[in-house]
């Protein structure tokens, strides 16, 4: 035996780990020195639930699909969809029940099959029956080919928005291929859109990383600016902050949190509005708390928050106070229209026949979301002590959907997606609405979604916008702020377009 | 700790820390055969009470997976026609028992979310996460028996320095190492990959540079339980009276401490050892997602958040077994480190 054995195999393993790292070193340190542009790498807060787009949800994965399912119609900042694979379209008739369009020609899925009338019919009707969180978006009777390329769709309700319910936004245009269709189990497994890339599934591990390659059927050969696209979840923001530092990622979504730090440390932030925290009023016809029956101290609640303080602390610099929903039709001449008054919140109140208060039970989604959860609703409780209102939290993390759907809570805090209008309404504001537990109504809010569904253009913009000014007008919310999320980037990446409702990976470019 | 004293003929006498009874040499294959088989006869049992122990408790979760799947859209009338789909409307004892009928048979499902095979998604994060554990082991191995030796022989300041450092290991949390870690070398030093796992396949040394920094953080609570138990061993059995004779008999101070006395330290060593085996897989969870490394541990947290059941109760059932394993392992050891404990 070896003079010393235990101090020989420590010296034998440091000088391995030695020789590992130095090694590396000589091929570049981490592996982040890039000297071309031959992959792009992206870090998303959270990924696609499922591969099936007609079954996942939307938020970042959208960053990813659009790499590997382009979409009948293209989203745009201002949420109006323009035509992608589709060359012409029209609503047949009056009142918002035929939509028709017409494919481009020559066009594949990543399977070579090609894209026609019967494979997009195929799709939309898979999609339709599928138990994903978009399927109801679209109430579709039927879908007609008429020609090689030519579809028709029949609404069971009018709908004014159909070809942005044909965009990314809630995955129905992410076509996938008849076969895949044909096959779902594969449709967990594999991408079979008709995008720029793939996936290569082994390269790739559910959960954690997507590797994308470039398709060998896409239409337009200069769109495809990389040879590999990885895309690696990375849930914890430190992690995702750290990922930025060390330069293993080009691009990805960062928070509040670790947006300054990333600035510092040379990362280009890009942030603009995504969405609002707010609390939802939802026993506003007051069945169980009557207090809130009275549009008086639904106002008095919105009075009586401090918005500014409550924003910087929440969220800093990303984002910024808010009276109302941000919305695509906002007025934003309401952005403030329930200042700062405890005062006034106080009159309002004994105006109201409630000079002392009532108690409510509020639930928020806990500390799952950060900031936007527990700590937001803790701190606007406390604002609404001061005028009396005694509020009992709950936080709810696994459990939030079915705790707000209860009716043991009169209100909930959370980041309901409150664009497009349409659809904000079938979520909050119908009687039927899927997050309105007590059924709450407004004649006037029903007839108004009713005329913008049948309408078109400035029409239908006028009347969502008059929908939304009256729906803070009756503080059937108590908007909190605004948030944004911040987009990290290195210097090299290009395409991201500030404003959008998300950044799409299909249009991220690479300059040196 | 193992009790060590001689018996009658002047050899160190030794019972197990599990207790286990001292027998004659040569405990022979009919012992291993007897061992083995007495493990999977209790594996079964051990099984069906943790599968069954855990889908009770993802039960008792609240939310359920078809909410999950629907999201703030679904109405009322999805949201139950799909609790139907999924099974989820049937008393838990008979949704255990679909299960499990399909678990004997090695068919684990699918994943409720992704709708991918759960025994795929599992087995393509095992090596990520056995390449974690036993990486941990190893220098567990190497670094805690190796330093606890070192402090038992030398002593003095400098032993107890060492025995400061064990204590220190044990206090820092492993995600702060792993944030440290990160930052020192792969951020300032850019010596290693912040996060990420690059498959043996892929890149043998890649593969290494991946682990460095999670194994090295996820080890330090087990090296220093491997090197406070090896010390104290250590300073038993140099203490015994047949060390102090064989050094009065000449034996050298290399053969004494190396193949004597370590030999019989060993045993509580690999009980700690075995012990932090299956306290690492809980660390994993940690530092996979500190690292974002591909591993069981991220899956299971992500499963477990998404009501996916068949996926948790799959890696549940995965640990279980990794856990049979170890104890087996550990009892084999017993009997490899001294024949006189025997595995009968």
């Amino acid at each position: 035996m070896n003079r010393n054995p235990l101090i020989a195999l420590l010296a034998a393993s440091a000088l391995a780990l030695g020789a590992t790292a130095c090694g590396a070193g000589s091929q570049g340190g981490n592996g982040s020195a890039r000297t071309s542009a031959n992959e792009l790498r992206i870090g998303l807060s959270f990924g696609p639930s499922t591969l099936d787009p007609a079954k996942d949800g939307g938020g970042a994965p959208n960053v990813m699909r659009s790499l590997t399912n382009e979409s009948l119609f293209h989203m745009n900042a201002d949420y109006t969809a323009s035509p992608a694979l589709v060359s012409d379209y029209k609503y047949v008739g009056d009142g918002n029940k035929v939509f028709e369009f017409t494919l481009k020609k020559g066009i594949r899925f990543t399977d070579g099959s090609p894209l026609n009338a019967a494979a997009v019919k195929t799709w939309l009707d898979y999609f339709a029956k599928q138990p994903g969180p978009f399927a109801s978006t679209l109430s579709l009777a039927s879908v007609e080919t008429k020609g090689e390329y030519t579809v028709r769709l029949n609404l069971a309700t009018p709908s004014a928005i159909v070809p942005l319910l044909l965009s990314q936004y809630g995955n129905r245009g992410a076509l996938s291929s008849p076969k895949s269709v044909a096959d779902p189990a594969s449709l967990a497994k594999g991408t079979y859109g008709v995008g720029p890339y793939v996936l290569d599934a082994a390269q790739s591990v559910t959960g954690d990383h997507y590797t994308l390659v470039p398709s060998k059927y896409y239409h337009d050969p200069s769109a495809v600016r990389f040879k590999k696209v990885t895309v690696r979840i990375i849930s914890n923001p430190s992690s995702m902050l750290r990922a930025f530092q060390s330069k293993q990622i080009d691009f990805g979504n960062l928070d509040s949190s670790t947006a300054p730090a990333a600035e510092k440390a040379g990362v280009k932030v890009m942030h603009w509005r995504s969405g609002t925290v707010a609390v939802t009023l939802a026993d506003r016809n007051g069945t169980a708390t009557k207090p809130l029956a009275d549009v008086r101290v639904r106002q008095a609640l919105n009075y009586a928050v401090d918005r500014e303080p409550i924003t910087k602390a929440m969220v800093g610099e990303y984002g910024r106070p808010t009276s109302q929903y941000q919305t695509e039709y906002t007025d934003p001449a309401l952005d403030n229209r329930y200042p700062y008054d405890p005062a006034k919140a106080k009159a309002l109140l004994a105006q109201a026949g409630f000079p002392h208060g009532f108690s409510m039970d509020v639930v928020d989604p806990g500390s799952i979301i950060g900031n936007w959860g527990d700590p937001t609703m803790q701190t606007v409780a406390k604002d609404w002590e001061k005028i009396g209102v005694h509020v009992k939290v709950t936080p709810a993390t696994t459990d939030f959907i079915p705790q707000a759907l209860s009716k043991k809570f009169a209100a909930m805090q959370w980041t309901p997606d409150t664009s497009p209008t349409a659809i904000a309404y079938s979520l909050l504001y119908a009687p039927k609405a899927s997050m309105n537990p007590f059924g709450a109504s407004n004649a006037k809010i029903d007839a108004l979604y009713q005329q913008g569904q049948t309408e078109q253009g400035d029409q239908a913009a006028n009347t969502f916008r008059e929908l939304n000014s009256l729906v803070t007008e009756q503080a059937f919310n108590v908007p909190i702020y605004e948030y944004h999320i911040p987009w990290g980037m290195n210097e090299h990446i290009t395409g991201v377009k500030k404003g959008s409702w998300m950044v799409f990976g299909a249009d991220l470019g690479w300059k040196n | 700790m193992a009790d060590t004293s001689v018996d009658a003929i002047g050899a160190p006498l030794t019972r197990s820390p599990r207790g286990r009874a001292i027998r004659g040499r040569g405990a022979g294959s009919s012992g291993l055969t007897s061992l083995l088989t007495r493990r999977m006869v209790t594996a079964v049992p051990l099984l069906l009470v943790v599968s069954s122990f855990n889908f009770l408790l993802l039960s008792l979760t609240p939310g359920d997976a078809a909410r999950q799947m629907l999201g703030t859209s679904g109405t009322p009338e999805q949201y139950e026609a799909l609790r139907r789909q999924l099974g989820l409307d049937l008393p838990v004892y008979e949704q255990y028992g679909r299960w499990l009928g399909h678990a004997v048979s090695g068919d684990f499902g699918n994943s409720i979310t992704s709708g991918t095979p759960v025994l795929e998604s599992i087995m393509s994060r095992v090596p990520v996460t056995m390449s974690l554990i036993v990486g941990s082991l190893l220098v567990s191995v190497v670094v805690g028996v190796g330093l606890g030796v070192f402090s038992a022989v030398r002593g003095g300041v400098i032993g107890r320095a060492v025995d400061a450092l064990a204590l220190l290991g044990w206090a820092l949390p492993v995600f702060w190492v792993g944030s440290v870690l990160v930052v020192v070398f792969a951020i300032k030093l850019e010596w290693f990959p912040a996060l990420g796992y690059v498959p043996f396949t892929e890149s043998p040394q890649e593969w290494v540079r991946s682990l460095v920094l999670p194994v090295t953080a996820l080890s330090l609570g087990s090296v220093a339980a491997v090197l406070k138990q090896t010390r104290e061993a250590m300073l038993d059995v140099l203490g015994s009276e047949y060390i102090r004779m064989a050094a009065a008999n000449g034996v050298s101070r290399n053969s004494l401490i190396y193949r004597h006395a370590l030999k019989n330290a060993a045993i509580p060593v690999v009980t700690v050892l075995g012990v932090q085996t299956i306290g690492l897989l809980g660390g994993a969870v940690l530092i996979e997602s500190v690292f974002s490394v591909p591993g069981l541990g991220s899956l299971v947290v992500g499963s477990a958040l998404a009501h996916d059941i068949p996926t948790v109760q799959a890696v549940a059932v995965f640990f279980t077994v990794v856990v049979i394993i170890v104890n087996l392992l550990v009892d084999l050891a017993y009997g490899l480190l001294n024949p006189r404990v025997s595995t009968a």
